[in-house]
């Protein structure tokens, strides 16, 4: 805990900065990204096949057309960014419990991903409802026995009744 | 006469039993985020094998007909559409909510899809063929101009920055791009995975954004909250008959043209919802609180939700064509009955026609009756405390994109979907341009190039064809019309003061 309250500390200052000017460029994070993705995009697309001699387009008209306007349209949002310093995210302590359950939601999810083939579908779907109910302030005893529950009528409804491969 | 005998005839307890059993399934599956009506279609047809065409028919038509409406009810409540259809209802029917209108919304909700389903099947017995013979005339040039029509009327909705929606909204065609070329199934952004040669699944992308990403917003923006349950007021459920005369004109002309824009095939009721939604905005005296909780707003789109139906159905019937993905399914359930969907159809089974007709007119009456019947049980969604919400819309937008392929990729395009939704929204960017482009992409692309194909590399038939030039006009004012309108009125004002000066 007491790392944690130190990482979201170093999160403030790095947010607010030392001249109270906002460091962490909401406009840029995001953007940014979009922008490098369509760089990319339009480079590989540039090897697809091309136009015909008669004029119909190839495989990667669509792709070079959109990823030149996504870029162009990018970078104008990036430049405003840059004039406007608009931060999007608060970094404070008082986020540190939101900031938390986000990251875990996320990561649970990504470990239920990794583990569905190798764990049975309803002890995987126990731990992980039985995780999240813990993480957002449930008790424990009724949050154990309706994970359980939750996740037995799941498998039967989705497995038994629907013929969805649920069992890992 | 001839259908009213047909409607007496359905009224019968095991064909009205097969489709109450499907209302109720299609409520609970529309409804639900992540099951879409197409997937239920899809896997009860063959449950429906055992049955008569009739029972089996009345099922499927229940399901679908239900599903369309009730994918509103989580759009209102928890601002999480159950289909891609009611994604516009999320608009105005999420704020209602807020405002402790939530039962107001959910009556509107059944109410005005009942409308919009009624008037198409009505359409649908009466005009099938002219409208079917409209929809005939639009070749690439006007499924391209129709694509880019659409997606601009979504953008257009982006109050906050509307370069942030044409650039995200042109993000969603470039990632609908990946997978293999429409035209000539050459493998594009695959990177070797053969999960992806099939594109990315809009389903998942549209779970991921919607369900994922409300619920990362939704906890974020509750920082150190005790995390109490949403203490919403339920309030009245019938609009009043001040509100009906109100909403009348523009729900019934919103539900005439989603029968025209249900009759195109590709279409569905997401463009319909947000084509009509954003001309009664323009046209009504109320515009400005649309988008704010708006009643007659989500009338509108409820009505146009359920409107399109008709029209996908005239389509399907008359020429074979779906006019969306649940009736393109549907086509298979009927070659599964051994019917043929196609002219023939009405020459060689015109009785079994007729049902069909009837059908869609008695399943709409049983969604009234249900829908108002439920209407108080349906926001006690809301007497749910916030955080189990949260884990319900977590495990079933897991379950419900992995049931879409039984794929564990399409659950992990979810999740990353749910994470830039998230972030999506924190920034100030409109989540619907992006995954109406996911959609609308393969569309827009394969007929643009048959254009340009067409005319061998030129570009002025989408200003020679009347119906792509006026939908390429619409675009302009709908992208651009705020920017013009604000030009004349500066010019205006300027001259204003000029005049001020010389006097």
């Amino acid at each position: 805990m007491g790392m944690y309250i130190s990482m979201t500390y170093t999160f403030k200052k790095r947010s607010v900065g030392v001249n109270n000017k906002r460091l962490i460029n909401g406009d840029i994070l995001l953007t940014g990204g979009i922008m490098v993705i369509s760089l990319i995009a339009m480079i590989i697309a540039f090897d697809f096949p091309g136009s015909t001699k008669d004029g119909a387009p190839g495989a990667g008209y669509f792709p070079i057309m959109t990823s030149i306007i996504v870029f162009i349209l990018s970078c104008w949002i990036v430049i405003r960014g840059l004039k406007e310093k608009k931060s999007y995210f608060d970094f404070s302590l008082d986020m540190r419990k939101s900031w938390i359950q986000i990251g875990v939601t996320i990561t649970t999810t990504i470990l239920f991903i990794v583990l569905w083939n190798k764990v049975h579908f309803i002890i995987l779907c126990s731990i992980y409802l039985f995780t999240l109910g813990i993480l957002y302030g449930k008790k424990i005893l009724p949050m154990f026995i309706s994970s359980i529950l939750t996740s037995l009528i799941i498998f039967y409804i989705f497995s038994e009744l629907l013929n969805v491969m649920l069992n890992g | 006469m001839e259908l009213l005998d047909v409607i007496v005839s359905l009224i019968q307890p095991n064909i009205i039993m097969y489709m109450i059993i499907g209302v109720i399934i299609g409520m609970i599956i529309g409804s639900l985020p992540g099951l879409s009506v197409t997937m239920s279609i899809a896997i009860l047809t063959p449950v429906t094998f055992w049955l008569s065409p009739e029972q089996g028919l009345a099922m499927l038509i229940g399901i679908y007909n239900s599903g369309v409406w009730a994918g509103g009810i989580s759009a209102i409540l928890i601002n999480t559409p159950g289909t891609p259809a009611s994604i516009m209802s999320s608009l105005d029917g999420y704020k209602m909510t807020k405002k402790g209108e939530a039962g107001l919304a959910i009556g509107i909700n059944t109410i005005y899809s009942v409308l919009g389903g009624i008037i198409s099947s009505l359409v649908l017995i009466f005009i099938a063929f002219p409208v079917a013979n409209f929809a005939l005339k639009f070749g690439p040039p006007e499924y391209f101009a129709l694509a880019i029509f659409g997606l601009s009327m979504m953008i257009s909705v982006s109050e906050k920055s509307k370069v942030k929606g044409i650039m995200i909204g042109v993000f969603g065609f470039l990632i609908s791009t990946i997978g293999l070329d429409p035209i000539v199934a050459f493998p594009r952004f695959t990177f070797g995975s053969v999960n992806l040669l099939q594109g990315i699944p809009f389903i998942a992308v549209m779970i991921g954004l919607f369900g994922v990403g409300e619920v990362l917003y939704q906890i974020y923006d509750s920082k150190n909250s005790s995390g109490e349950g949403l203490q919403v007021k339920v309030g009245r459920i019938i609009p009043t008959l001040k509100e009906f005369k109100r909403f009348a004109p523009f729900t019934i002309c919103a539900s005439l043209l989603s029968v025209v824009i249900g009759a195109i095939p590709g279409t569905g009721g997401d463009i319909a919802s947000v084509i009509c939604w954003n001309q009664a905005k323009k046209l009504s005296k109320h515009g400005e609180e649309y988008g704010e909780g708006s009643a007659e707003g989500l009338a509108v789109t409820c009505a146009s939700n359920n409107g399109v139906i008709g029209g996908a159905m005239t389509t399907m019937l008359t020429l074979g064509i779906p006019g969306d993905a649940a009736t393109a399914v549907l086509i298979g359930s009927l070659m599964m009955y051994g019917l043929q969907p196609g002219p023939m159809l009405f020459v060689q089974h015109v009785d079994f026609v007729y049902s069909l007709m009837g059908m869609m007119l008695v399943a709409n009456i049983l969604i009234l009756i249900f829908g108002l019947l439920t209407a108080k049980a349906s926001v006690k969604f809301l007497k749910l405390k916030q955080e189990t919400i949260w884990v319900g819309v977590l495990i079933l937008s897991i379950i419900g994109s992995y049931a879409i392929n039984n794929s564990l990729m399409d659950v992990t395009i979810m999740l990353s979907a749910g994470v830039l939704g998230f972030l999506l929204r924190k920034m100030d960017y409109p989540i619907a341009p992006f995954i109406l482009a996911v959609i609308l992409g393969p569309m827009a692309e394969s007929n643009l190039r048959r254009t340009i194909a067409m005319t061998n590399g030129a570009y002025d038939i989408f200003f020679t064809r009347p119906i792509a030039l006026i939908l390429i006009l619409l675009t302009i004012i709908a992208l651009f019309g705020g920017v013009i309108k604000e030009y004349f009125i500066i010019n205006k004002l300027s001259s204003n003061n000029k005049e001020c000066n010389i006097k």
